[in-house]
């Protein structure tokens, strides 16, 4: 069995997705989390400067949409066929521009212009980006893409709870129901749900 | 008899020289015969609802609209023979893209920040704590394969690279960029000096 370490902070965020991929896989893994504080001396090991990397005998994977597509394509979570996985990617690829508008307010360190970032997502980006991942959903019998379980799922899962803090939408999931079908999902495999039984938690 | 017909692809952007230009690129490279509907502001508004994400560009083909420009990337890198050979050589790509579009993004989030003084602060904040670092690294990507993103050899990152990096050296700021990392010039010019890419410019300037 090769040797697999998943690096990444005690939060949920944009590891999580990952550390959901390896227990659907049955590959045991190291869930090494490097607290803030120790992060400084690790920096300099990943390939680039930042986590979630993943180590596979020793070799050092980054970037976590890159991790989770490569741990997909491993599983079979990846489509059937070109159109699929290009379909996954797409609505993944949305799914990462709703999180990163999220993102820019979250970590706006200027209190006036962060409230004024929010409260113009709120009012302008985040109705309708929301409303169109519901549809897609819907659309796409309770899965992120290509009508079935996929990495795309694992990605949603992983980090709703980073995304509902960012968002500022703690019921999020009662606002859109089709949310939590996803979320559903993934946790509906027997290994995920050992992994996460047994896991750290954490807020997001 | 059976007669194979041609699929048509439809190309819906704003203008070549952002996150579309890429994929223009692809399609030259795949000798690719596409109709170009490049977008003005007033037709916007009506095109909009029909598009999948409201946004561009979007790929038609045979009526399907393929949106979202990295997957669209991929998707076509993959058409052509520009991707990898397996999962490994496809991640890689993946993992060098995503990176770059990071770049991207950070540079992006603050060339359109309406804020003067606090697109001052962001500037000054990424050229001291974060494009040195990051614009080396994909300095030291590139330089170590061979002039190219990834897997030492062509690759769609190559064209999702030389389509974006003049509106890169605008978002970023840095006047001098061809000079401080002269491997992203010479990336650029050595997919636009690929024939079939060449040609397809010569024939739509």
């Amino acid at each position: 069995m090769p040797k697999t370490v998943l690096y990444y902070f005690p939060a949920k965020a944009l590891g999580e997705a990952i550390r959901l991929l390896l227990a659907y896989s049955g590959q045991d893994f190291e869930d090494h989390r490097i607290k803030f504080e120790d992060w400084g001396s690790f920096k300099s090991l990943m390939p680039f400067g930042q986590m979630p990397v993943l180590e596979i005998d020793g070799k050092k994977y980054a970037q976590s949409t890159a991790i989770a597509r490569y741990l997909g394509q491993k599983n079979g979570l990846a489509g059937d066929n070109l159109e699929e996985s290009f379909e996954i990617d797409q609505n993944v690829e949305f799914l990462i521009d709703i999180r990163d508008e999220a993102a820019e307010v979250h970590y706006e360190k200027d209190a006036k212009l962060k409230a004024t970032k929010y409260e113009d997502n709120l009012k302008n980006k985040y109705p309708a980006m929301l409303k169109k991942l519901d549809e897609i959903i819907k659309q796409n019998k309770g899965h992120i893409a290509a009508g079935k379980l996929t990495w795309g799922d694992f990605v949603f899962a992983g980090s709703f709870d980073y995304m509902k803090v960012m968002l500022r939408m703690p019921d999020l999931e009662k606002k859109y129901p089709s949310f939590k079908q996803v979320i559903d999902a993934v946790y509906a495999d027997e290994k995920v749900r050992t992994y996460s039984e047994k896991c750290p938690k954490t807020e997001f | 008899m059976c007669f194979r017909v041609m699929p048509t692809y439809k190309l819906y952007y704003f203008n070549r020289t952002a996150v579309g230009e890429g994929i223009h690129l692809l399609l030259g490279y795949g000798d690719q015969e596409f109709e170009e509907c490049r977008l003005k502001k007033e037709d916007w508004p009506a095109l909009k609802p029909l598009m999948p994400f409201g946004q561009v560009p979007v790929l038609e083909i045979d009526g399907k609209k393929y949106a979202q420009s990295t997957a669209i990337a991929r998707y076509l890198g993959r058409k052509y023979g520009l991707a990898g050979k397996d999962i490994e050589e496809d991640f890689e790509i993946d993992q060098i893209i995503e990176f770059f579009n990071d770049i991207r993004n950070r540079a992006s989030a603050t060339f359109h920040e309406t804020d003067k003084n606090t697109k001052a602060r962001m500037q000054e904040d990424n050229e001291k704590n974060h494009y040195p670092f990051m614009l080396k690294r994909l300095d030291d990507i590139i330089t170590k394969n061979d002039g190219h993103m990834a897997l030492g050899k062509l690759t769609w990152a190559d064209f999702v690279f030389a389509g974006m990096y003049d509106c890169l050296k605008l978002l970023l700021h840095i006047s001098d960029l061809d000079k401080k990392y002269p491997s992203f010039k010479k990336l650029r010019e050595k997919v636009l000096a690929i024939p079939e890419v060449k040609a397809f410019r010569e024939k739509n300037p």
